[in-house]
C-alpha cells in the first residue's frame, strides 16, 4: 500500500498506534495477571500447607480417641477418610518455595508427615492387635510427630511469610515503576497522536487554504498568479492539479478572449473605414456623375440656343454661345488626357472672349505667340487657370481695369509660357499660400476651379523636374506667372480633336 | 522554513514507534524479573542426602567450626548439611530436635553425645527408623547405643594430657576448680574423667570445686568468679570446652592482679586467636573441629550410599598447647 493517500496515512498511522498500545495493553494485562496469579498461587500453597497441618492434627487427635470412643469402627473410618486427605494434600503441596528455609522445611514437612502416617498406621495395627501398650506408644509418637509438623508448618509459613515481607516493598517499587512507565507510554503517546493529527490536518489543510486563497484570488480576476502548491496527499495533489488546470485553462481562454475582442476591435474600425471610403468614393462618383451630367446637358443645351439664336438672326450671340459651348466642350475633355499647347492657348482665348464679353474695355488680352512652340503637349487646363486668376484677382477687382499678357516663346528645347498682368498683385505672404496651396479661396463662380497650387503640382507631377513654375508679384503693380517647360511633341495629341468629338458624339444621347 | 507535515509526520512515527517500544521493552524486562517467585523447588529430580547437625548450643563457636568442616565435605560429595542448635543448652532440647529430625526423615543425624537415656532412646528410634547418627565432639558410652560412629577427641585421654601438664606446670600442687560445659552428668564427662584419675598420681593437687556452665560462655565467667571467690586458694582452672575456656579467661582477667590463676582450656584451632583474652589461657588443648565435621560428613556419605561401615570411634588428634613460664 503506498502511504500517500491521506486515509491510507491515517489509516496506518492508526492502526500502528493501536497495535502497539493492544501490545502495551496486551502486555500490561498479562503482567497484572500474571502477578496475580502468583500471589494466588502462594496463597493456595500456604492454604495447602494450613490445611495439610489441621488434617494431621485432626488425624493425631482421632487416633487419640480410638482407644477411649465405644464406636471404634466409625473412628478408624474417620481416620481413613483423613488419612486419605492427608495423602491428597501431601500430593498438591507446593514444589517451589520463596524462601531457602521455606524449602527445607516443606521437605521436613513431608517426610514428618509420612514419619506421622507410618507412627499411626502403626498404632491401628496395634489396636486392631488389642495390643494397647503398643498401641499408646505409636500413638504418642505419632502426637509427637503431629506436634512437630504443626510446629514445622509454622516455621515454614513464618519462613515464607518473611521472604514475602523481604521482597513486598520490591513488588511496591517495581509496580510503582511500571505504572510510571506505562503513565509515560500513555502521554508520549497521547502528545505524538497529537502531533500526528496536527501534522495531518496541516498536511490537509495547508494546500487546501492555498487553493482557496488561488480560488479568491482567481475570483478577483488575477489569474496570473503561481500554481498552486499540491502537496503529497493523494486527494489533495488531485484537488490542486485540478485547480491548477483549471486556472491554467481559464488563463488561455481569457487571453483566446482578449485577443478576439482587438482582433474584433480592429475589423470593426477597418469596415468602418472600408464604409467611410466607400461612402467617399459614393460621394466622389455622385460629383462626378453630377459634373459629368450637368456639363454635357449644358453643353448640348447651349449648342441648341445658339442654333435657336441663328435662326432668330442674332449672330453674335450665336458666336458668343458657340464659345461658351467650346469652352465647356473643352472643360469636359478626360482631364488627364495632355493637350497641345495651341489647343490651350485656343482655350485661352475663348475664355479672354467671353471675360472681354462681360468686361468690355475694362480687359485687354495680348497675345504674343511664337507659333513653332504650340505643337508642345502639356497637361490640358495649365495655362487657362493662370489667365483666369490673372483675371479674376488681378484686374476684376480693379476698377480702372487691366491687361493681360500671354506670352509663348520657344528658346532652343525649351518652352517658356508667361501670364502677366498689371492689377493689384498678390502680397508675399499669400503668394507662397496661394503656391502651398494652403489658402483660403472663396471665388466661386467665377473660377473654372483650379487654382495656382492646382497648377504647380501638376506641373511637378508631369514633368517632375523638368520644368519650373514661377510667380512674380508685387502688390499695386500686377502679376507674372512664368512656366518653362521642356520642347517635347507627343504624337497622340494629334487627333486631339477627335476625340473630343467622340465626347462630344457620346453625349448627345444624354442631352 | 517551516518543517513540511510530511517530515513532522514521519519524526512523530518513528518517535512513537521508538517510544512504544521501548516502553514494552521495559515493561516486559522489568514485570519478567521475578518478585514472588517459587524460586527454590522442594525436592530436585535427584535429591542430594541431607544431613542435620543438631548443635547443644546456638552460636558456639565449635559448633560452628563443625558445621564449616561439614559443608565443605558436603559440597565435595554432593550432599547438603543443615545445623540446628538448642536455643538454651538443655538435653531435653537436644533430644526433641534430634526426634524432629527423626520425624523429619533426614538422612543422617551429627549431634553432641550426652550420657542421657532420651537421647539414648531417640537415637534408637532414628536408628530404628534407618537413620545413622555420629556423635561429636563427646560420645554417649550407654550400653544401648545405636549410634553409627564418634568422630572426635579422645576425651578421656586428653583429660589426661591436661591434667598431666597441669602437674609439670604447678610441679604437683594446686587448688583447682573446673567449670565444665558438657551437657550430662559429671560422670559421663571422660574430659573430666581423664583429668581428674590422672590427678589422682599427684597428691597435692586437689580439686575443691566443680561448675556447670551449661555452655553458656556467661554462666561460665560467672561460674569461674564464684569458684576463685568461694575458694580463694585456687591457683588453677581447668575449663572442659572452648565456651567456657573464654568465660573462665574473662573472669579471671577481672581478678588478676592479685592472684596468679593457671588456667587449662580446650579450644578450637580456627576460632581461638580471635578472642582477647586467648593468652591468659596458658595450657590449651587444642581440637580441629571443622575436621571433625569433615570426617562425620564423609563417614555418613560412605555409610549411605557405599554400605561402608565406619570404625566405632575415630579419633582426630588433639594438640597441647602450652605457654608462659613454667614452674
Amino acid at each position: 500500500m503506498r502511504l500517500t493517500t491521506v486515509q491510507a496515512r491515517l489509516m496506518a498511522t492508526m492502526m500502528l498506534i493501536v497495535l502497539l498500545l493492544s501490545a502495551f495493553a496486551l502486555q500490561m494485562f498479562t503482567h497484572s495477571r500474571g502477578t496475580a496469579n502468583m500471589y494466588q498461587e502462594r496463597l493456595a500453597d500456604l492454604v495447602r500447607v494450613a490445611e495439610l497441618t489441621q488434617a494431621v492434627d485432626e488425624a493425631a487427635r482421632t487416633l487419640g480417641q480410638l482407644a477411649t470412643d465405644p464406636a471404634a469402627g466409625q473412628t478408624e473410618a474417620r481416620f481413613a477418610a483423613l488419612r486419605s486427605e492427608i495423602y491428597r494434600l501431601r500430593r498438591e503441596l507446593p514444589q517451589a518455595t520463596v524462601s531457602r528455609t521455606g524449602a527445607k522445611l516443606m521437605v521436613d514437612l513431608d517426610n514428618m508427615t509420612d514419619s506421622f502416617l507410618v507412627e499411626a498406621g502403626a498404632a491401628i495395627h496395634a489396636f486392631r492387635a488389642a495390643n494397647l501398650d503398643r498401641y499408646y506408644e505409636h500413638d504418642r509418637e505419632a502426637a509427637t510427630i503431629a506436634r512437630y509438623v504443626r510446629e514445622t508448618a509454622d516455621r515454614l509459613l513464618a519462613a515464607e511469610l518473611e521472604a514475602f515481607s523481604e521482597v513486598y516493598p520490591e513488588v511496591l517499587e517495581r509496580d510503582q515503576l511500571l505504572q510510571r512507565i506505562a503513565l509515560t507510554v500513555l502521554a508520549a503517546v497521547s502528545l505524538i497522536v497529537v502531533v500526528a493529527a496536527w501534522s495531518f490536518a496541516r498536511s490537509v489543510t495547508d494546500p487546501l487554504q492555498a487553493l482557496a486563497g488561488a480560488a479568491r484570488r482567481i475570483a478577483g480576476g488575477d489569474l496570473t498568479g503561481p500554481p498552486v502548491p499540491v502537496g503529497v496527499d493523494e486527494e489533495i495533489k488531485v484537488l490542486g492539479q485540478a485547480f491548477n488546470q483549471m486556472q491554467e485553462s481559464l488563463r488561455r481562454h481569457m487571453e483566446e478572449l482578449a485577443s478576439k475582442a482587438e482582433l474584433e476591435r480592429r475589423l470593426r474600425h477597418e469596415e468602418m473605414e472600408n464604409l467611410q471610403m466607400q461612402s467617399l468614393l459614393r460621394e466622389a462618383e455622385l460629383r462626378a456623375l453630377q459634373s459629368q451630367v450637368n456639363p454635357h446637358f449644358l453643353f448640348n443645351t447651349l449648342n441648341m440656343v445658339a442654333k435657336t439664336a441663328l435662326i432668330e438672326g442674332a449672330d453674335r450671340t450665336c458666336g458668343l454661345l458657340e464659345t461658351v459651348a467650346d469652352l465647356l466642350r473643352y472643360s469636359l475633355r478626360a482631364p488627364d488626357r495632355p493637350v497641345t499647347l495651341g489647343e490651350e492657348v485656343a482655350q485661352v482665348r475663348r475664355y479672354m472672349t467671353i471675360q472681354q464679353e462681360r468686361f468690355r474695355d475694362r480687359i485687354r488680352f495680348r497675345c504674343d505667340i511664337d507659333e513653332p512652340a504650340l505643337a508642345v503637349t502639356i497637361p490640358c487646363l495649365m495655362v487657362q487657370p493662370l489667365v483666369e486668376n490673372a483675371v479674376m484677382h488681378g484686374i476684376g477687382s480693379r476698377e480702372q481695369g487691366g491687361t493681360v499678357e500671354l506670352t509663348v516663346r520657344r528658346a532652343g528645347d525649351r518652352v517658356q509660357v508667361v501670364v502677366a498682368d498689371d492689377g493689384v498683385g498678390i502680397p508675399e505672404n499669400r503668394l507662397a499660400a496661394l503656391i502651398e496651396g494652403t489658402a483660403e479661396v472663396n471665388a466661386r463662380g467665377h473660377t473654372t476651379g483650379l487654382g495656382l497650387y492646382n497648377v504647380r503640382r501638376r506641373i511637378e507631377l508631369f514633368y517632375r523636374d523638368q520644368a519650373t513654375f514661377r510667380i512674380e508679384s508685387a502688390p499695386g503693380r500686377g502679376t507674372r506667372c512664368l512656366i518653362e517647360l521642356p520642347y517635347h511633341v507627343d504624337p497622340h495629341t494629334a487627333g486631339a480633336d477627335h476625340d473630343q468629338t467622340g465626347g462630344e458624339n457620346r453625349a448627345h444621347p444624354g442631352g | 522554513m517551516r518543517p513540511s507535515p510530511t517530515l513532522i509526520l514521519r519524526i512523530s512515527i518513528t518517535l512513537l514507534i521508538a517510544a512504544m517500544l521501548g516502553g514494552l521493552a521495559g515493561y516486559l524486562q522489568i514485570s519478567r524479573e521475578p518478585v514472588i517467585a517459587a524460586n527454590y523447588p522442594v525436592r530436585s529430580g535427584n535429591p542430594p542426602l541431607r544431613f542435620l547437625i543438631v548443635a547443644p548450643a546456638q552460636d558456639n563457636s565449635f559448633w560452628t567450626q563443625v558445621y564449616r568442616g561439614a559443608s565443605e565435605a558436603a559440597a565435595r560429595l554432593n550432599v547438603t548439611v543443615e545445623m540446628q542448635g538448642a536455643r538454651r543448652a538443655s538435653v531435653e532440647e537436644l533430644v526433641q530436635l534430634i526426634d524432629m529430625a527423626a520425624a523429619a526423615q533426614v538422612d543422617g543425624i551429627i549431634t553432641q553425645g550426652v550420657e542421657d537415656a532420651s537421647l539414648a532412646a531417640v537415637m534408637t528410634k532414628a536408628a530404628n527408623r534407618g537413620i545413622p547418627v555420629i556423635t561429636v565432639e563427646t560420645d554417649i558410652t550407654g550400653s544401648p547405643t545405636r549410634r553409627l560412629a564418634y568422630v572426635g577427641t579422645d576425651n578421656y585421654q586428653a583429660g589426661r594430657l591436661a591434667a598431666e601438664e597441669l602437674i609439670l606446670r604447678t610441679g604437683g600442687e594446686a587448688v583447682i576448680g573446673i567449670v565444665r560445659g558438657h551437657l550430662g552428668p559429671e560422670e559421663s564427662d571422660l574430659r573430666l574423667q581423664g583429668f581428674r584419675d590422672a590427678l589422682t598420681m599427684a597428691p597435692n593437687m586437689r580439686i575443691v570445686a566443680v561448675a556447670e556452665s551449661q555452655l553458656n560462655r556467661n554462666v561460665a565467667g560467672r561460674k569461674a568468679l564464684q569458684i576463685l571467690q568461694q575458694y580463694p586458694e585456687v591457683t588453677a582452672l581447668y575449663a572442659t570446652t572452648e565456651v567456657d575456656s573464654i568465660g573462665v579467661a574473662q573472669a579471671v582477667a577481672t581478678v588478676t592482679g592479685s592472684r596468679d590463676i593457671l588456667v587449662v582450656g580446650w579450644r578450637s584451632e580456627q576460632g581461638w586467636a580471635e578472642e582477647p583474652l586467648s593468652n591468659l589461657v596458658r595450657v590449651s588443648m587444642v581440637e580441629d573441629p571443622a575436621a571433625m565435621g569433615r570426617v562425620a560428613v564423609e563417614v555418613l556419605e560412605a555409610y549411605l550410599r557405599r554400605d561402608v561401615r565406619p570404625d566405632r570411634e575415630l579419633s582426630t588428634p588433639v594438640t597441647v598447647k602450652s605457654r608462659g613460664r613454667h614452674l
